[in-house]
């Protein structure tokens, strides 16, 4: 490992108030970008030549809670969703209750990074539909002990509708990764 | 084939004590929303060796200059922030997003769950963006935010600081800071900032005054300068 020369900045929590900074929706691809400002939702792609996966790919949708140690969902939270394959990157601010809905199409995975108030760093998780087809030969999962990777497992609702919750803590604690 | 390592591109590690733990318990808020169970380490692949790339369209003219986003001007210190993105190595982080917000000069938050009564500036909205030039530069106008009581424990007061929002080349180096003002009295007594552990790592978050930044008659310049995570040295380099 060679010398660093200059020292890394830490990581300050983004606090109560990251919805004011952090918009919704920020979306971003080579060629694909907008900005909207609703919470709890993802904007609409432009869809100005996107990527061919964004194009063909299968529409899902991908739901649930970001939650604390006491079940209480974070209003003011943000998932970011970022998804190489499709170059899709989707900024997804929590509603009151702590909920989430991203719009996007079917990879291998997406991972995500966890932003709030009570939270000094970030967090980072992925996602995996449980439909993905060889799942059990995914290297990632195969890292996680076997009784804790159902956590990182989006369970079909509906025809290509995900349910997903985050569990910051408590017994049903998601896996986050050190990245 | 997304899922594969690729050590040689792999991000260093950042040094122990450089981020707050997630369990820092005097910042109260930590409480509940830190995991307990441990961290599963994650070579470093494909998703998290690249990330968004955002084009220079989305960002206004005017959204670095957070005192010309009404007809007015807001209340306040008028400041410049002025400093480089770059890497551990010194390296530039080109081209980069930054994303900034902030309390008025009050300390309050244009912001539904702010609730105090320090009033609201019609003229400062405290939402910022801009990106980083080739060479890693960047700039910001905007006032000197307020500090502000918080509930956190009896008498406390967040220092005051600027939130900033980082991408950096690949989404590993993604990075969520605030920045602190010189000698600023609540600075060792605020339970957020002291969440640093190494005290080296501590004095990166503060800017410095700058005269060469100030503009007469206008405003007082700052200079911050962000470091973000580097790549591991390759067998090719040293």
């Amino acid at each position: 490992m060679g010398e660093v020369t200059r020292g890394l900045t830490p990581f300050q929590t983004a606090g109560p108030f990251l919805h004011l900074g952090l918009r919704a929706g920020l979306v971003a691809s080579p060629t694909v970008a907008n900005f909207a400002t609703s919470a709890g939702q993802a904007a609409q792609f432009l869809e100005i030549d996107p990527t061919p996966l964004w194009k063909t790919g299968e529409r899902v949708v991908v739901e649930g809670r970001l939650f604390d140690g006491a079940g209480v969902g974070l209003p003011d939270g943000a998932l970011e969703c970022w998804q190489a394959e499709a170059s899709a990157f989707v900024r997804i601010l929590t509603a009151g209750d702590g909920s989430f809905r991203l719009e996007t199409v079917r990879t291998s995975h997406i991972a995500v990074v966890v932003l709030g108030r009570g939270i000094l760093t970030c967090y980072w998780t992925r996602i995996y539909l449980e439909d993905t087809p060889h799942l059990e030969d995914d290297p990632v999962l195969a890292l996680v002990p076997a009784e804790r990777r159902q956590t990182l497992v989006a369970r079909k609702a509906a025809a290509g509708v995900y349910h997903f919750d985050v569990w910051l803590q408590g017994p049903h604690e998601t896996v986050f990764f050190d990245v | 084939m997304t899922t594969e390592s690729s050590p040689e591109r792999a991000l260093r590690r950042p040094a122990p004590g450089t981020h707050p733990p997630p369990d820092s318990p005097a910042y109260r808020s930590t409480e509940l929303r830190h995991p307990k169970r441990p961290l599963i380490v994650l070579p470093h692949t494909t998703s998290e060796l690249t990330g968004p790339v955002f084009g220079r369209e989305e960002i206004g003219a005017l959204d670095h200059d957070l005192t010309r986003q009404f007809a007015g001007r807001p209340l306040g210190q008028q400041i410049i922030v002025e400093g480089h993105v770059v890497d551990e190595d010194g390296r530039p982080v080109r081209d980069t997003l930054i994303e900034v917000w902030q309390a008025n000069a009050a300390g309050r938050y244009r912001h539904a769950s702010d609730a105090r009564e320090a009033p609201l500036d019609p003229n400062f909205a405290g939402a910022g963006r801009t990106k980083t030039d080739s060479e890693g530069r960047y700039r910001f106008v905007t006032i000197r935010p307020g500090a502000y009581p918080w509930k956190n424990h009896h008498n406390a007061w967040r220092p005051a600081h600027i939130h900033l929002s980082l991408f950096g080349e690949c989404l590993a180096t993604r990075l969520v800071t605030q920045m602190y003002f010189p000698d600023d009295p609540l600075l060792p007594i605020d339970p957020i900032y002291m969440s640093i552990p190494d005290e080296r790592a501590r004095a990166r978050p503060i800017a410095r005054f700058d005269l060469g930044i100030t503009v007469p008659d206008e405003a007082l310049g700052y200079r911050f300068d962000l470091v973000l995570r580097g790549r591991m040295a390759t067998p090719w380099e040293r």
